[in-house]
């Protein structure tokens, strides 16, 4: 069916962008987050509060930055499984710089260099030796583990130098509502939505995630952007970690465990494919609130955290078998 | 993949060792073992030995089933969390029926029956089984605290019960036994049953199997009900060696095991694999862990070395092969 | 679709003889490990003419299109665009000097939009280097104008037909200028109306002064549009000439260098009792199907895409589920509706795809032969590798199966071997109704010529075979009777006897 010639007269501007960057499937996701609001607000008087409400997005924060790390390698045609043990790694450095400089920018830059550092030998191994992702960061994420570990002799590592803004990182409040690490994490991820959808260099991740070969004979740099995926994603998995450890004003050497599976089954959930090519960061960054909001909807109505895991889950089966029933339909 | 059909029956075993796909693992084996046996005294002892084979046991029964599972291109997260929830299960029901014989039925039902719930996401609601089994992880670790708030002691006392981890059956430790007996059993059925020959094929080219008239989706079935069993075997070990039901076992398990696995020559994109890759990869693996301990080196590289090992063995594997894996 | 009747500014080359060559080929070398690809070949294309490339599979003509498209880079010779020599060392560098090829498989991005596929080399973008969305919409809009096609520049390419999705192709050809526009195969999944719409585009192109270069092996084809024939066989040059001066048995003859008498063994045969009968066969895509095929019988299907062939296939074989409608095989229901009770029944499907569908690649010879007989290897629940091998062996012997040995990967082995073993795989098992999904497909002629004498022997046999193709030769020379398929229904019942090309087809696009 023919495009409308002139669109500016048959559309608005916002329903036009929202079009463009939302699809069937994010809508969905919406309505099902809206769902899962308004069917917690009936349940509990606490859930719709500002306060609560908030202090979701501020404990989302932390697994938002990794998963939209994992959606962009992800669509990319890639996966990285060794974001959880990084979000334990980097707060070493940046702990440490910390305590012994008393300075927070030299130890974010520590612990931005360390991740960098990793996510390029994940991408090396990946992109450039062509090692199966899946097996490259599987290794990682052991070897990573271990590392910190070593370090730290299994001891968390405390943050001695109480740095004010440090604090603020991850416990602050702006207009003492909004929690820091949500405005840093939902500034970061609309960066990144942008990067996907409107730049050259986001579009060709698409193309090489969903058709390599194509995209190679078109001229794209495919094992370059494969490259940079993995530092991306990593880079993310950085900032999740320098919030995480504000918030536990610590170094701890055991965090982000489990995280890599949280943030796929989350991303999986917000329509990324898992074979590459297809899905969008907004869908994602959805799939989080869901979950999160879903887990702590569940404790307000005094559900045991152990049933949490456990609507978690069905729920999550419950999206992708339907999502892989309409696939089948198409 | 390998096809010992055609293989020249009176060909020499080393050659066709050296020339396999096992070659690189048993060399690595037999460096280490070398290797270790000259740089620390106490390495090459029969009780070592005997350590060794006692703490590979578990991982490798878990390993067999996961070996059947990636041959057939689906793979089991949560083998883990569904170790933990067996061993409280089984260490409950014999505190409650004052039988292991009961307590150990118990834990490998439960195992099979994660192994089923996990066939019909992937099999029947056409769930891709990483995100599934992911799933399933999740709900079997919160499962288990609604199941038991602590973890469940042993209350029954029941002599023969610690044996089972630490006895003996003609001079092997028995979960040494349990092991393999499940290996061999495994390595069996694979390369001489038709249902073995179906395994492969189900991963190599689902759908020209069932135009050949068979069911991948039994087969995958199987492998996953297989894959719950032999964890609920091993959790029945478990639970003799802790001397209890513990919620929090076994968290990494899936990783150690798919580690060993991979490691052992079974390809991601299902139709390949062996057994025996898969026992050499684990007794690699805990040699090295062995090796650490003995030379007292900072345990805590017994995270780190697997994961630099699958990488270097992968990467090698791979330039052999000429092409990307998967 | 509108022919740009209103478009007044293009000069119509209505003689491109006397013009320069826009593309020239000299003495073009090309191996591979262990095979001689294309050796010293030349030819030239000149603005405006439209060159049919023809010779068998393996002739080269895949080679030599790899090469001008930038994918390989020849081993000697020389390629001139308008007389200035070309050194491609990628894909992206044959495009900048114009050489656009169209592939089988079309290199468009199917996620994307068919817009955004326009300018995948290099996305339009606006201020602060964003990408400009609405620009490279409305350029994309501008061009199908231009070029006449109704196409949305907002879809998605994987939602479009493959006509459609040739059109955005070209389209892309002309947005950057190309000189030489090369096509590799571009009608075999096209309706005839495609068809005819894809040469008036061809047309439109000669009109603006392209160079086309037209790789077809369907001679009809050939004798509409091209205006000169360069055929190649085993990697060198053998003729270049005039279509007009040829005629279809001299194609033929310099395509494969010998007289081609028979490609159709047909054997008097015994026609036996009613093996499949189907009544009503309904599916998604069918609607109320009914046939029957006997013992001995040969009975070709014909169809369009997308007209239903392969659906009533995997339906009859009970791959595919099936809403309404009787199977029956030699007298029994296809019940359960399975493939694993229609082996039992006696009837099994050789799939038109061998590598998704068929082919084991990674596996031996032998174990992709005895997939589907494995019961016949096995005492106690244990295989006998000894009796597979043996068995193997037979059949490779019994159709001249070219390999190295049999545990050899059968990724290796060429097309045609590969389906004379998937073809081995059913007759090791033993059916009593064979389906032949496009047997022929990709396979060249002397193979095919191979693998037609099977069928034949298979109904000599008695075998109840059903054979689908697209290909008219192929279902005129084989088939005792014909069916004929339109979208998803039943328009066309033929014998030998009253079959006609124009018939069939007529029945096929109703």
């Amino acid at each position: 069916m023919p495009q409308s010639a002139n669109p500016a007269l048959s559309q608005s501007m916002l329903s036009r962008t929202v079009r463009k960057v939302a699809g069937q499937s994010e809508i969905a996701l919406f309505a099902s987050l809206v769902l899962i609001v308004i069917v917690f607000s009936s349940l509990s008087e606490y859930f719709l509060t500002t306060r609560n409400l908030t202090n979701v997005l501020g404990q989302a924060s932390i697994i938002l930055l990794i998963a939209t790390g994992v959606a962009v390698a992800l669509i990319g045609g890639e996966v990285d499984i060794s974001v959880g043990s990084l979000v334990a790694a980097v707060a070493l450095p940046l702990v440490e710089i910390m305590n012994a400089t008393g300075s927070m920018s030299l130890g974010i830059l520590g612990a931005l260099v360390l991740g960098l550092i990793i996510g390029a030998i994940n991408g090396y191994l990946s992109a450039y030796l062509r090692i199966n992702s899946l097996i490259v960061t599987l290794g990682m994420l052991f070897l990573i583990r271990g590392g910190v570990y070593l370090w730290t002799n299994k001891r968390a590592q405390a943050d001695t130098a109480y740095l004010e803004s440090f604090f603020e990182l991850g416990n602050g409040k702006a207009f003492g509502v909004m929690p820091i690490p949500a405005i840093i994490a939902g500034v970061i991820v609309l960066f990144v939505i942008v990067v996907m959808h409107k730049t050259r260099f986001g579009r060709r991740i698409y193309a090489a995630g969903g058709s390599a070969e194509v995209a190679r004979m078109v001229g794209y740099d495919v094992r370059r952007i494969k490259f940079f995926c993995f530092l991306i994603s990593s880079t993310l998995a950085t900032i999740a970690g320098i919030l995480l450890a504000s918030r536990l004003g610590a170094a701890v050497h055991t965090s982000g465990q489990g995280y890599e599976f949280q943030a796929i089954a989350a991303v999986v959930l917000g329509g990324v494919s898992l074979a590459g090519g297809r899905g969008n960061i907004l869908g994602a960054a959805l799939g989080v609130l869901i979950l999160a909001y879903l887990s702590n909807g569940l404790g307000m109505i005094n559900a045991p955290t152990e049933w949490q895991l456990v609507i978690t889950g069905i729920v999550i089966v419950a999206a992708v078998s339907l999502d892989s029933y309409k696939k089948s339909k198409e | 993949m390998r096809d010992m059909a055609d293989d020249d029956r009176s060909g020499a075993l080393l050659r066709r060792a050296f020339n396999s796909e096992y070659g690189f693992l048993v060399v690595v084996l037999t460096l280490l073992v070398v290797g270790l046996s000259l740089a620390a005294t106490n390495f090459l002892t029969p009780s070592n030995a005997v350590a060794i084979l006692h703490q590979s046991s578990l991982v490798l029964i878990v390993a067999v089933g996961m070996t059947f599972l990636l041959i057939t291109a689906e793979v089991d997260i949560s083998v883990g969390a569904n170790l933990a929830f067996a061993s409280c299960v089984v260490m409950d029901v014999i505190n409650q029926t004052n039988s292991v014989a009961l307590g150990a039925m118990a834990g490998i039902a439960f195992g099979a029956g994660v192994g089923l719930i996990n066939a019909f996401v992937t099999l029947v609601l056409k769930v891709n089984s990483l995100i599934g089994t992911i799933a399933m992880m999740m709900a079997l670790q919160g499962g288990v605290y609604l199941y038991t708030r602590e973890a469940v002691q042993n209350h029954h006392q029941i002599e023969i019960f610690p044996k089972i981890a630490t006895g003996f059956l003609l001079g092997i430790p028995v979960p040494v036994v349990f092991a393999a007996v499940v290996a061999l059993a495994g390595w069996f059925y694979l390369a001489r049953t038709r249902g073995g020959r179906l395994v492969f094929a189900s991963g190599a080219n689902e759908a020209a199997v069932r135009l050949s008239g068979y069911s991948p989706a039994r087969v995958k079935f199987g492998a996953f009900v297989m894959t719950g069993a032999l964890v609920g075997l091993a959790s029945v070990v478990l639970a003799s060696l802790l001397n209890a039901g513990q919620p929090t076992a076994g968290t990494g398990l899936e990783l150690t095991v798919i580690a060993a696995v991979l490691l052992g020559g079974t390809s991601l994109m299902g139709g390949r694999g062996t057994i025996l890759g898969t026992v050499l990869a684990v007794l690699i693996l805990k040699i090295i862990d062995n090796g650490i301990i003995m030379l007292r080196w900072n345990q805590d590289l017994q995270i780190i070395v697997p994961g630099l090992v699958l990488i270097l063995a992968l990467y090698m594997d791979q330039k052999k092969r000429g092409h990307a894996h998967g | 679709m509108h022919m740009g009747e209103a478009d007044t500014a293009t000069v119509r080359i209505a003689d491109f003889h006397d013009l320069a060559p826009a593309l020239t080929v000299t003495g073009l070398s090309k191996s591979f490990p262990g095979v001689k690809a294309l050796d010293t070949v030349s030819l030239s294309v000149r603005p405006g003419e439209i060159l049919a490339l023809l010779g068998e599979n393996g002739a080269g003509k895949s080679t030599l299109i790899k090469i001008l498209a930038g994918i390989h880079s020849a081993d000697s010779g020389q390629i001139e665009i308008d007389g200035v020599p070309q050194n491609f060392t990628s894909p992206a560098d044959a495009l900048d000097a114009g050489i656009k090829v169209v592939f089988q498989e079309i290199a468009l991005i199917p996620e994307f939009s068919v817009a955004e596929n326009m300018f995948l080399e290099d996305h339009l973008v606006g201020k602060a280097n964003l990408v400009n969305w609405r620009e490279i919409h409305r350029r994309a809009q501008e061009i199908f104008d231009r070029a006449g096609f109704a196409l949305n520049p907002g879809a998605k390419v994987k939602d479009l037909s493959v006509s459609e999705q040739q059109l955005v192709e070209i389209s892309r050809a002309m947005a950057r200028d190309a000189k030489i526009v090369i096509m590799d195969e571009p009608t075999s999944s096209l309706t005839p109306a495609e068809v005819k719409h894809l040469f008036g585009v061809i047309d439109r192109l000669r009109d603006l002064g392209i160079a086309i270069v037209y790789v077809s092996h369907k001679l009809e084809e050939i004798f509409e549009i091209a205006d000169t024939c360069v055929v190649l066989r085993d990697g060198r040059w053998v003729s270049t000439r005039p279509t007009s001066e040829h005629t279809p048995a001299s194609l033929v003859k310099d395509m494969v260098g010998r007289e081609i008498t028979s490609l159709f063994p047909h054997t008097d045969r015994k026609v036996g009792r009613e093996i499949v009968q189907v009544e009503g066969l309904c599916t998604k895509r069918l609607d109320g199907i009914s046939f029957h095929v006997r013992a001995g019988e040969v009975v070709g299907f014909f169809g369009l895409m997308g007209a239903g062939r392969t659906e009533v296939a995997k339906a009859i074989v009970g791959f595919d589920p099936i809403t309404k409608g009787r199977i029956r095989i030699d007298g029994e229901d296809l019940k359960p509706h399975s493939t694993v009770r229609s082996k039992a029944l006696g009837i099994g499907l050789l799939s038109e795809d061998r590598k998704t569908e068929g082919l084991m690649l990674d596996g031996s010879v032998t174990r992709n032969m005895t997939l589907a007989a494995l019961e016949q290897f096995t005492r106690n629940g244990l295989m006998d590798h000894r009796a597979e091998t043996r068995q193997a062996q037979g059949f490779v012997d019994r159709f001249a199966i070219k390999l190295a040995k049999l545990g050899q990967p059968i990724r290796n082995l060429s097309g045609g071997n590969q389906q004379k073993v998937l073809l081995s795989r059913w007759l090791m098992f033993g059916l009593k109704a064979v389906v032949l999904d496009e047997p022929t497909r990709g396979i060249d002629v002397g193979a095919k010529a191979e693998i037609f004498a099977l069928i034949d022997e298979l109904a000599a046999q008695g075998l109840a075979v059903i054979l689908l193709t697209s290909e008219m030769p192929e279902l005129l020379g084989l088939s005792d009777r014909v069916y004929v398929l339109s979208e998803g229904r039943m328009t066309g019942e033929f014998t030998r006897e009253t079959a006609t090309q124009e018939e069939i087809l007529d029945a096929a696009i109703r």
